[in-house]
């Protein structure tokens, strides 16, 4: 039960953050959670920062989104733009997390490369947010249809290509180009 | 495993973008809208970044064979690394190896190449085994993951520290050819030993002028030769007392016996003497006399090979293959009596024997506290082996701790003058 102690510095930070920012997804709602939801995700979360590749994450996020779809009332308010970066947060957290041993320290290259992209990957929230408002004149229902078909649309394409396979190409007259890290 | 797979990261972001969409539709809650728009970038982009290469993955150590304290690099070589963004390395932890970094493990991008190489720093000598290391390369986004692959294990043999070590002693008994140590003949080396008459052969450079002006008749100045001495280096590998730390940390009686073998043989390499390592333990190796750098690589070899006894040493005489005129350093903890015994009968030889005492301070904590009954039966041993130690003592047979450079000296100038004098020696 030790075994944390050899964890880094870094990987101690980003395991908090896949702890913590599901947590401040549930509390910035205007409605409180209850205790039992609170203890849930906070379950869920630990298991997910101790074991960053299991489906621990997915679960954990679907469930706070799910508790926002049910128990906040519309319509949208601003601070869902809080809950989306928490959520999204953690999950690149989960991703640094993931990338080596709890031992290896985070290279602060791909701390930065990583934050560049949540950055980008944050951009269709607001622009999602804005839409809702700009469709139905405030924050409505009426716009949620064409915004999530086209999202879907996009998503599916995805995932056809997620699911295609690809050949792999094994042939020795395949040009190697190497990268060498040995000092001469 | 090999082959790009999908990673965990990936998967995460599709299911998360698509369920709060499906659910955005079915349930028309636009909250699920906004939060699941955040996980469609890195979802899309991650799925469509599959590479459609085979990459293959090697690593290479810059040095295989060096010595405690040095270091080398675990380079990765990775041919057709398109599409590759991240190079992830995971070496086990291996004793007596310091790795940098620390954790013997990273994740670097490879767009830095240099970031990814692991530099290793063996911290004791002996064969140390680099274990099978694990590579995974991930390609953009974190959308797939190759591997982890399991690279083969390697190998690097450390010798022992190259420790600073010189004496300025001279040989008691040098008995060769061309060395560097004052002889008891006379010869054609550069110490004075005294003045005679001319005889017939004599060099004319030799003769004293103001010597002949003065007796009438011509003198000539003789020298001392100038001997190369043949050394025996006796290592007691029969068990290893103390718990080894490597370098920075505490040194077992193996480290100091082996260390100090190494310097002792280099020194006397370097002063042109003929050296001969005898190693008393398992597998008995033996180095017979030679000279010069390669034999000096010979010996540290053979060292570096030296693995500690497991079981006792069966009672009986012990040969250690000593020729006349051979200087014999015993490097021992002196707990074996055969090994003694040994170096009890070479002192009444009257062959020219140091004992070095490598068993160096062994804290009681180490053995559960001043009370345990370790502790007492080792401070019971340690009288019995005082006893013995006083006996050899006793015999002439000098008894000195290894203290590094000069640990020697004053013992081998008590020796050469011990050996001006005509002794009785038993045979």
């Amino acid at each position: 039960m030790t075994a944390w102690r050899t964890w880094s510095r870094s990987q101690v930070t980003c395991r908090s953050m896949v702890v913590l920012l599901p947590v401040i997804a549930l509390l910035v709602a205007p409605v409180p959670p209850s205790w039992l939801v609170l203890s849930i995700v906070v379950a869920l979360s630990v298991l997910w920062a101790v074991f960053p590749e299991l489906a621990a994450g997915p679960v954990v996020l679907l469930f706070v989104m799910a508790w926002w779809a049910s128990a906040v009332p519309d319509p949208v308010r601003p601070s869902i733009l809080v809950a989306a970066a928490a959520l999204l947060s953690a999950h690149v957290a989960g991703l640094l997390a993931a990338y080596a041993p709890a031992r290896a320290s985070i290279h602060p290259h791909l701390v930065r490369t990583w934050a560049g992209r949540a950055l980008l990957a944050f951009v269709p929230a607001p622009l999602a947010l804005l839409a809702l408002g700009a469709f139905d004149g405030g924050p409505g229902r009426a716009a949620t249809w064409p915004l999530a078909l086209a999202a879907l649309s996009l998503l599916t394409l995805a995932v056809v290509l997620f699911l295609r396979e690809k050949p792999t190409d094994l042939s020795p007259q395949a040009k190697p180009r190497s990268v060498d890290s040995t000092p001469p | 495993m090999n082959g790009w797979t999908p990673t965990p990261a990936l998967g995460r972001a599709i299911i998360v973008a698509m369920m709060g969409l499906v659910g955005a539709v079915v349930f028309g809650s636009p909250a699920l809208v906004v939060l699941a728009a955040p996980f469609v970038l890195p979802a899309l982009l991650g799925a469509i970044g599959r590479p459609d290469t085979a990459p293959r993955i090697d690593t290479r150590l810059g040095l295989t064979r060096l010595h405690e304290g040095q270091g080398t690099t675990s380079g990765l070589q990775i041919s057709d690394p398109r599409g590759v963004e991240q190079i992830t390395r995971v070496l086990p932890r291996m004793p007596h190896i310091a790795t940098v970094p620390a954790s013997g493990a990273l994740a670097v991008p490879i767009t830095l190449p240099e970031a990814s190489a692991i530099a290793l720093g063996p911290r004791r000598w002996g064969h140390r085994p680099i274990d099978e290391e694990q590579v995974a390369l991930t390609s953009d986004w974190c959308g797939y993951r190759w591997g982890p692959e399991r690279l083969a294990g390697q190998h690097l043999t450390v010798w022992p520290q190259a420790a600073a070590y010189d004496s300025a002693a001279e040989a008691p008994q040098p008995d060769g050819l061309v060395g560097a140590h004052r002889s008891r003949r006379a010869g054609s080396g550069t110490e004075f030993a005294g003045i005679r008459p001319f005889a017939p052969g004599d060099r004319l450079r030799r003769i004293s002028w103001p010597v002949s002006l003065r007796t009438g008749e011509l003198q000539v100045v003789t020298t001392r030769a100038e001997q190369d001495a043949s050394v025996l280096v006796v290592v007691d590998a029969l068990r290893d007392i103390g718990i080894s730390g490597g370098m920075d940390g505490r040194a077992s009686s193996l480290d100091f016996t082996v260390r100090a073998a190494s310097a002792l043989a280099g020194h006397h390499i370097r002063r042109g003497d003929r050296v001969s390592l005898r190693v008393v333990g398992p597998g008995d190796a033996r180095v017979p006399l030679g000279a010069g750098p390669r034999h000096l690589h010979r010996l540290t070899g053979t060292l570096t090979r030296v693995v500690p006894g497991s079981a006792p040493m069966a009672d009986g005489t012990l040969e250690l293959g000593v020729t006349g005129g051979c200087i014999v350093y015993v490097l021992s903890t002196m707990l074996d009596a055969p090994l003694v015994t040994a170096t009890a009968l070479l002192s009444a030889r009257g062959v020219s024997v140091v004992v070095i005492d490598t068993l160096g301070e062994r804290p009681v904590d180490e053995l559960g506290g001043r009370t345990s009954t370790k502790a007492l039966a080792w401070r019971m041993r340690m009288i019995e082996r005082k006893a013995m130690l006083v006996r050899l003592a006793s015999l002439g047979c000098p008894i000195v701790p290894w203290q590094g450079p000069g640990t020697v000296d004053a013992v081998m100038r008590q020796q050469s003058r011990r050996a001006q004098r005509p002794q009785v020696r038993t045979r």
